[in-house]
């Protein structure tokens, strides 16, 4: 179980709530700032996960020199791509995090490149992974990629991505550059 | 893809110009171990560790045992993705870091034979054009030293590593970074090395005697807190080694703000895995890199090539084709220095045609 309050709390509401309730599950994004989570993080018993406040490598480090948390969030599109998410994934592995490897929300394709380096990720940091596409009503790659079963999601193992859109139902590009 | 034979060699390497350290650590003939995999596919790698003679907790004797013992693991694996074979033999077979780099090593020369793509392309893609080499200066009385360093520089050789200590005699030290950099003139990079052979005290005379000079010290004592109080006595820049070895313990240097600059080797990293990671930290931190391996001839030489060359020049201070400091050759078509640098056509993929190696099969 985690327990996700998107920036919502002040850090003193936080530790009223978790010093008053049992559960000892993870709290995510408990208030805006790292400075604010990290005061948190002090003073309750549950393993704090960051996400929104985490833009760039730096962050992470700085997270972590403060024991700001026990895991996060690890979003190829919000950190700029697979590149330096896997950047983040390696630091989290050798600092002992466990994280939340998926994207910011997308179809199967977006899910699925996420769900490659989740794959690529060993089993003891890899905390779960969260599908967007099976919320939308529109599925630009019908049937392919990390799809759920079970409860559980495979990545493709043909060469590459293992995703490719079905154009005709992307209708017309905003964009074309030669 | 399965694994389905390993076979190790020890090859003596011959150094051209016996090279000494600190506290009587010398390369005179250094056993290098190398490591093939074949698949049943018919795609090998190759992988090489070859550890300094009491420098690392590392000896090359130690590589077949150690291979003994993971061997259960890597038979029948698939080879192509080298982290999840590597996070396999973690589990299996903790510490023993230099024994699985000849490993990694060898898993990214298949891997990057199975995608038919150069090792570079895997690790980041070509960033640089050419990659700076340094020459490291051997210790012994300081006007040879300078004589070496003439000669490097007119090979083109533009950083200078000089080591210290191996007469624990701290003005004779003073004596090899005044003459060496009088030699080199005004530009070069130059850098006094101990190997973690001195003390604070010692050191810390050697820095301030000559803190007029444009050079840098490198891991004088054997801590990360020793380093910080001679880069802080001394005020010259400090550049890390033997302390620095994983993410974890980079970050301590670069908290402790005495690593400009830090070397990062094959051997104790434990393959071009980890050291990947390493590289991506230390662009994060603003460290300065010298890619590289303790010792070794032409396959690590190819590895460590690989990796400098996609690492952006930002970072990369330099780069070591260590088969220069040795002999025999082990591929004729390895990189080889010009001008002070390592072109780019030479860093081609690790794929090396080997001569039969030297010495028994195990």
């Amino acid at each position: 179980m985690t327990f996700d309050v998107n920036r919502a709390w002040t850090p003193a509401t936080a530790i009223q709530v978790l010093n008053s309730v049992k559960a000892r599950d993870w709290v995510e994004q408990p208030c805006e700032t790292l400075d604010q989570c990290a005061h948190v993080a002090r003073r309750v018993q549950n393993p704090i996960m960051l996400d929104e406040c985490m833009h760039e490598f730096q962050d992470h480090l700085e997270a972590w020199k403060r024991a700001a948390c026990e895991g996060v969030k690890v979003k190829p599109n919000r950190v700029g791509g697979l590149t330096r998410a896997r950047q983040i994934r390696d630091f989290g592995v050798s600092v002992g995090w466990q994280m939340h490897i998926e994207d910011l929300g997308g179809s199967a394709l977006a899910d699925t490149a996420a769900l490659h380096l989740a794959a690529s990720t060993p089993e003891a940091h890899r905390l779960a992974s969260w599908l967007c596409h099976y919320h939308l009503s529109i599925d630009p790659v019908p049937g392919q990629g990390a799809r759920n079963r079970q409860g559980f999601a495979t990545p493709p193992s043909e060469p590459g991505l293992g995703v490719a859109p079905d154009e005709a139902m992307l209708g017309q590009p905003v964009a074309v550059y030669e | 893809m399965k694994i389905k034979r390993i076979s190790v060699w020890v090859v003596a390497l011959r150094s051209h110009e016996t090279y000494h350290m600190a506290d009587g650590k010398t390369c005179d003939v250094t056993p290098s171990a190398l490591v093939k995999l074949d698949t049943d596919t018919g795609i090998s790698g190759w992988g090489e560790v070859c550890p300094i003679p009491h420098d690392l907790p590392a000896y090359a004797a130690g590589v077949a045992p150690a291979i003994t013992e993971m061997a259960p693991v890597l038979l029948g694996a698939d080879p192509v993705g080298p982290e999840a074979v590597m996070e396999r033999l973690y589990a299996h077979l903790q510490g023993h870091f230099y024994a699985k780099s000849a490993i990694d090593t060898a898993l990214w020369d298949i891997t990057a034979k199975a995608a038919d793509l150069p090792l570079f392309a895997l690790l980041g893609g070509r960033q640089a054009q050419d990659m700076p080499l340094y020459h490291s200066i051997t210790c012994v009385a300081p006007d040879e030293m300078a004589r070496m360093a003439i000669e490097a520089y007119a090979q083109g050789m533009r950083q200078f590593q000089v080591k210290l200590g191996a007469d624990a005699d701290w003005q004779a030290d003073v004596a090899r970074l005044v003459q060496v950099r009088e030699a080199v003139g005004d530009g070069p990079l130059v850098y006094g090395d101990w190997n973690c052979g001195t003390d604070v005290l010692s050191a810390t005379r050697v820095g301030r005697a000559v803190a007029h000079l444009d050079v840098m010290l490198e891991q004088p004592c054997r801590t990360i807190l020793e380093c910080a109080h001679v880069h802080g006595a001394t005020g010259l820049p400090m550049k890390l080694d033997e302390s620095a070895h994983d993410v974890v313990s980079l970050i301590a240097g670069h908290q402790a703000g005495c690593m400009n600059a830090a070397a990062l080797k094959l051997s104790k990293m434990g393959g071009l895995s980890a050291m990947r990671a390493c590289r991506d930290l230390c662009l994060s931190l603003g460290t300065q890199m010298c890619i590289e391996d303790t010792w070794g001839s032409d396959i690590t030489t190819a590895a460590v090539v690989h990796l400098a060359a996609s690492t952006p020049a930002r970072g990369l201070m330099n780069t070591c084709d260590l088969s220069i400091y040795v002999g025999p050759r082990l591929a004729p078509n390895a990189p080889v220095r010009e001008n002070g640098r390592l072109p780019r056509q030479q860093a081609q993929a690790l794929a090396l045609p080997l001569m039969r190696p030297l010495g028994a099969r195990r």
